[in-house]
């Protein structure tokens, strides 16, 4: 299966018979994906759309590298993850991909602009050019202002804009998105789905998890997903 | 892009510490409390060594003569005809005998009655005369000169009374140096003591110079020699080994407590640090998940157990100054002496316990899987 955008087809991300089983030791593994094979591509945005429980997210964290597949292979940029060290996968991680959460995920404890620039911090950019590149992300997202509040007294959509700058802070060439319109109004969904929709067109392979069918007119390709397997490719 | 640098993980460690103020400032005062512990116990141990030999180290002299198998002044009774102090004077090399009496015993003032060690020394002769921080060391009959810890003891001052044996004594000074911790020194002529004891002709131990250009070792067989039924120590091992009387009793004690103390100290910044790592699970997974290095998430552990212990130093400081000037009230007779190289064991010892405090936390960090970030 494939999800193309309008930009050059070229895959960032594939999948190859990829399995992940749960439970193992206990004798009654439960298969969260089931032999998916994928591949994603770059400038384009895949929408993945599937009940509860279908193995959505298990995916999103094989697709991430924070899941090692039972079986099958996963191949970033040409590179397996089945090859990279542990080290090696953080620092794939760190550079390669950048996560959205349904819940934002920020850290209390900074502010909304040190939060943006902790991926550059923690890729060892210095100030004061994480600094920059901060408030531009910071400003692209539509957050000018209240960039020194605490990320806690930001209200939804603009912490889920802090969390979506955050991830395209070392401009990578995947973004995973798990749910990020879920926890917002229609206001605050839209503006993230056009954000997203933008990290896309300038490039990057976008997977989205959502049951929001507001996104369907900005996916370049949709994906349904039941009891591990994906099952409709539109 | 380089690598990351440890000092980018501090804002972060910065934030985490004053995000959980509460818990920052429980976990400084549990080491802070664990810091004063052992600097009163270190302070005490230095207290012991310079305070309580004092008098004993610092005695010009090159040897003394006991009865036999007596080997300290603080655990040992000698007893010897006070002729032997005339027959060493005789002995060829000897340059001054001075002759003491020890006496364990009662000092009374009004109703309140204190042990202490009275030591009759001849007040014509330097070799035995404490050091004094108040009024005179030369003493006269009737006089009595007390250390400074046992005259807070008694609420003795200068020309104030103690009795001593129904016999009265003005205090013409105060000394220092003559503390042993469980009991302390008074001086009084040998003339005084020897009417106290009953006991005239009897002295306890003999203090000997050489004389000039005579090797105190050579000095020392001779004088063996000549006196089988003694036993003749030279000044620095009579010293020493007053000195291992004390640390063979305190030392256990002092070090269970300080081994106990750096065990609670552990206890009370793994507890914490671990509640802590607890409590913001889902925010070291979300650094896992991003790809934090490891080394940053052991830098915002070490980070936070270092500032807690930095903490805990200053704050045990603080108290041990406070603490101190009320000890001297309340417990007159301990002595306390703390010193720059103490301060810098302490503080090493602490870095070290927040190292060891932060292991475990750590290693539950290390155990959260990042794919936890996408539980709801």
């Amino acid at each position: 299966m494939t999800a193309t955008g309008n930009a050059p087809a070229m895959a960032a991300v594939r999948l190859a018979h990829v399995t992940r089983r749960f439970g193992e030791e206990s004798g009654s593994p439960v298969r969260a994906v089931d032999d998916v094979s994928l591949t994603l591509q770059r400038g384009a945005l895949t929408l993945l759309m599937g009940p509860s429980g279908s193995g959505k997210t298990t995916l999103l964290s094989l697709l991430g590298g924070l899941l090692a597949p039972s079986d099958g292979t996963i191949e970033v940029d040409g590179t397996s993850l089945a090859s990279l060290s542990p080290s090696a996968l953080s620092a794939f991680r760190l550079r390669r991909v950048g996560f959205v959460f349904q819940r934002y995920r920020l850290l209390e404890p900074l502010s909304a602009l040190e939060n943006i620039e902790l991926p550059l911090t923690l890729a060892g950019v210095r100030r004061p050019a994480s600094r920059t590149r901060a408030r531009q992300l910071a400003a692209a997202v539509g957050l000018d202002r209240r960039l020194d509040a605490r990320s806690g007294s930001l209200s939804g959509g603009e912490q889920q804009r802090v969390a979506i700058a955050r991830a395209l802070a070392n401009d990578p060439p995947v973004l995973l998105a798990d749910e990020p319109t879920g926890s917002l109004d229609s206001h605050a969904g839209q503006r993230i789905i056009e954000l997203l929709h933008d990290a896309a067109a300038s490039g990057a392979a976008v997977l989205v998890v959502s049951h929001d069918t507001r996104l369907m007119p900005y996916a370049d390709a949709v994906l349904h997903m039941e009891d591990g397997r994906i099952i409709d490719a539109g | 892009m380089s690598g990351w640098r440890p000092w980018g993980g501090v804002p972060l460690t910065r934030r985490m510490i004053v995000r959980d103020r509460t818990r920052f400032a429980i976990t400084i005062a549990g080491v802070g409390m664990t810091i004063v512990l052992m600097l009163f116990l270190l302070a005490l141990y230095d207290g012991v060594r310079t305070e309580a030999n004092g008098w004993v180290a610092s005695r010009p002299i090159d040897a003394w003569v006991a009865q036999k198998n007596t080997t300290n002044f603080i655990k040992a009774s000698s007893f010897m005809p006070a002729e032997q102090a005339d027959s060493l004077r005789a002995e060829p090399g000897v340059a001054q005998v001075t002759p003491l009496l020890r006496l364990i015993t009662l000092l009374e003032t009004g109703p309140r009655r204190f042990t202490a060690i009275v030591i009759g020394i001849e007040p014509a002769s330097d070799l035995a005369r404490p050091e004094v921080s108040e009024g005179t060391a030369q003493l006269a009959p009737n006089g009595i000169v007390l250390d400074g810890a046992l005259a807070r003891r008694m609420k003795v001052a200068l020309r104030d009374s103690v009795v001593i044996e129904g016999r009265s004594f003005l205090v013409t000074g105060i000394s220092r140096g003559t503390n042993s911790v469980l009991t302390q020194f008074a001086f009084i002529t040998l003339a005084d003591a020897h009417a106290v004891s009953g006991f005239p002709g009897i002295v306890s131990y003999l203090l000997v110079r050489a004389a000039p250009g005579v090797s105190p070792a050579r000095l020392k067989a001779r004088l063996e020699s000549r006196a089988p039924r003694t036993s003749v120590i030279a000044q620095a091992v009579f010293a020493e080994n007053n000195m291992d009387e004390m640390r063979g009793g305190l030392i256990p004690i002092l070090a269970a407590v300080a081994v106990l103390g750096g065990f609670v100290a552990v206890i009370v910044l793994t507890l914490l640090l671990y509640g802590s790592v607890l409590e913001r699970r889902e925010d070291y997974a979300l650094l896992k998940a991003m790809g934090a290095p490891s080394q940053v998430l052991a830098w915002v552990m070490f980070g936070q157990a270092f500032a807690a212990v930095c903490g805990g130093v200053i704050l045990g400081l603080v108290a041990y100054a406070i603490a101190v000037p009320l000890a001297a009230t309340f417990a007159p007779a301990v002595p306390l002496a703390l010193s720059l190289r103490t301060v810098l064991l302490v503080a090493a010892g602490a870095m070290l316990t927040g190292a060891l405090g932060a292991l475990l936390p750590l290693n539950r960090i290390a155990r959260i899987p990042p794919a936890e970030v996408f539980r709801a």
